[in-house]
C-alpha cells in the first residue's frame, strides 16, 4: 500500500477523516517533539507547544498548500509562532497553565522526567550555546531548522516565511559567525559542521 | 574539533503519544458531528461574519451620506420586477475613495430590496441576470442618483 501524502491526509482530515489524521500526527509528532525540547524550558510548555501545534494544523488542514513534499516546515513554521505566543505569555503562566491543563493530556510522571532530561541535555552545550546566543534571532533560527531539526535551507525558509535566498545567507552567516566563536578549534575545513546542514 | 549539532533524543512518549492522538481524533469526529448536525464550521461561520460585515460597511456611508452634497461616485441602479419592491443593484463604484475595503465583489451581489431593511437579504445572483433587471415594461436598469434612489 502506497503511503498517502500529506496533503492527502491533511485533506481527508478536513473532510473529517479521524483516521487520516491519526496517520498525520503519528507520522510528525517525534519531529515536532524534538523542535519542542529544544525550544521549551518545562515539560509542560513541550508539552502544550506539540499538542497546540497538531490542533492548529488540524484547524488549518483545509487550508493547507503544499510547498514541499512534507508537511514538516509548515508544522515547524506553526510550532515557531507558537513558542513566541508561549514566551510573550510567560507572565500569565500560571493561570493559563491551570486553563490549559484540561485541554492537552499530561505527560505521565515517568515520561515527565524522562522529557525535562531531554530538555537539559540539549542545553549542556555550553560554547555552542553561548555561540548561538550571539547570533541574531533570525540568523539563530534559520541554522537550528537546519542542524538541529533536520530542514534543507529551502524547507527552513517556508517554516519561517522567508525566500530561500534569504535562508541561505542568513545560514551563511549564521555558520561564520558560530565558527569564529568557537576559534581557534574551528578553523581548518569550510561547512564541515554541518553533519545536518544540508 | 568540528562543530556538532546533535538533534536532541526524543525519549519514549508512548502514553502521551496515544493520549494525544486520541484527544485529536476526538475533536476531528467532535467536527465531523458538527457539520453533520448543520453546525457552521469556523470557516463557515466567517464566511457568514464577512458578508454581514459588508453589508454594514456599505449601508452605513450610504445611510450617512451628505445629502446636500451629489455623490458622483456611487450610483444605484434600481429595476422594478413584477412583485414587491425593487432589487438594487449596486454599481461596483461603492466605496472606492472612502478608505473602505471592498470586502466583496459589489458587481456580481445582488441585493433585493424587499426594502424595509437594507440587506436583509443577499442573494449571489449575478447582476446581468435578466429577470435582476428586466422591468415590468422591458426596460432595462434605471440609474438614478443615490440621494434619489430609495434610502
Amino acid at each position: 500500500m502506497v503511503d498517502r501524502s500529506d496533503a492527502e491526509l491533511l485533506g481527508a482530515a478536513a473532510r473529517g477523516h479521524a483516521e487520516a489524521y491519526s496517520e498525520f500526527f503519528r507520522r510528525h509528532v517525534h519531529a515536532v517533539t524534538r523542535f519542542a525540547l529544544r525550544r521549551c524550558a518545562t515539560p509542560e510548555d513541550a508539552g502544550d507547544l506539540v499538542g497546540e501545534c497538531f490542533l492548529v494544523a488540524l484547524e488549518a488542514a483545509g487550508r493547507y498548500r503544499p510547498e514541499s513534499p512534507s508537511a514538516l516546515p509548515w508544522l515547524f513554521g506553526i510550532s515557531r509562532r507558537l513558542v513566541y505566543k508561549q514566551r510573550r505569555r510567560f507572565v500569565k503562566r500560571a493561570r493559563l497553565l491551570a486553563k490549559s491543563s484540561n485541554v492537552f493530556p499530561r505527560f505521565t510522571e515517568s515520561e515527565e522526567e524522562a522529557v525535562a532530561a531531554a530538555i537539559d541535555a540539549a542545553r549542556q552545550r555550553p560554547a555552542i550555546e553561548s555561540a548561538l546566543s550571539a547570533l541574531s534571532i533570525s540568523e539563530r533560527e534559520v541554522l537550528e531548522l537546519v542542524a538541529y531539526d533536520g530542514l534543507s535551507p529551502t524547507e527552513a525558509a517556508i517554516a519561517l516565511g522567508i525566500t530561500p535566498n534569504a535562508a541561505r545567507l542568513r545560514l551563511s552567516r549564521a555558520r561564520r559567525s558560530v565558527r569564529a566563536a568557537l576559534e581557534p578549534d574551528l578553523t581548518a575545513t569550510p561547512d564541515r559542521e554541518a553533519n545536518y546542514a544540508t | 574539533m568540528p562543530l556538532e549539532f546533535r538533534r536532541p533524543e526524543v525519549p519514549d512518549l508512548t502514553n502521551w503519544i496515544e493520549a494525544t492522538e486520541a484527544n485529536l481524533v476526538e475533536r476531528v469526529e467532535r467536527g465531523r458531528a458538527a457539520k453533520r448536525h448543520g453546525l457552521l464550521s469556523w470557516p463557515a461561520a466567517r464566511a457568514v461574519a464577512a458578508v454581514a460585515v459588508a453589508a454594514i460597511v456599505m449601508a452605513v456611508p450610504i445611510s450617512t451620506a451628505d445629502r446636500s452634497q451629489p455623490a458622483p461616485d456611487v450610483t444605484v441602479a434600481v429595476a422594478m420586477p413584477e412583485r414587491t419592491a425593487p432589487p438594487v443593484d449596486l454599481g461596483d463604484t461603492i466605496g472606492q475613495g472612502r478608505g473602505q475595503i471592498p470586502l466583496l465583489p459589489v458587481d456580481s451581489m445582488h441585493l433585493t430590496a424587499d426594502m424595509g431593511d437594507f440587506g436583509r437579504e443577499l442573494i449571489s445572483q449575478p447582476a446581468s441576470d435578466p429577470r435582476a433587471v428586466t422591468t415590468p415594461d422591458g426596460g432595462g436598469p434605471t440609474q438614478v442618483p443615490l440621494r434619489q434612489g430609495p434610502f
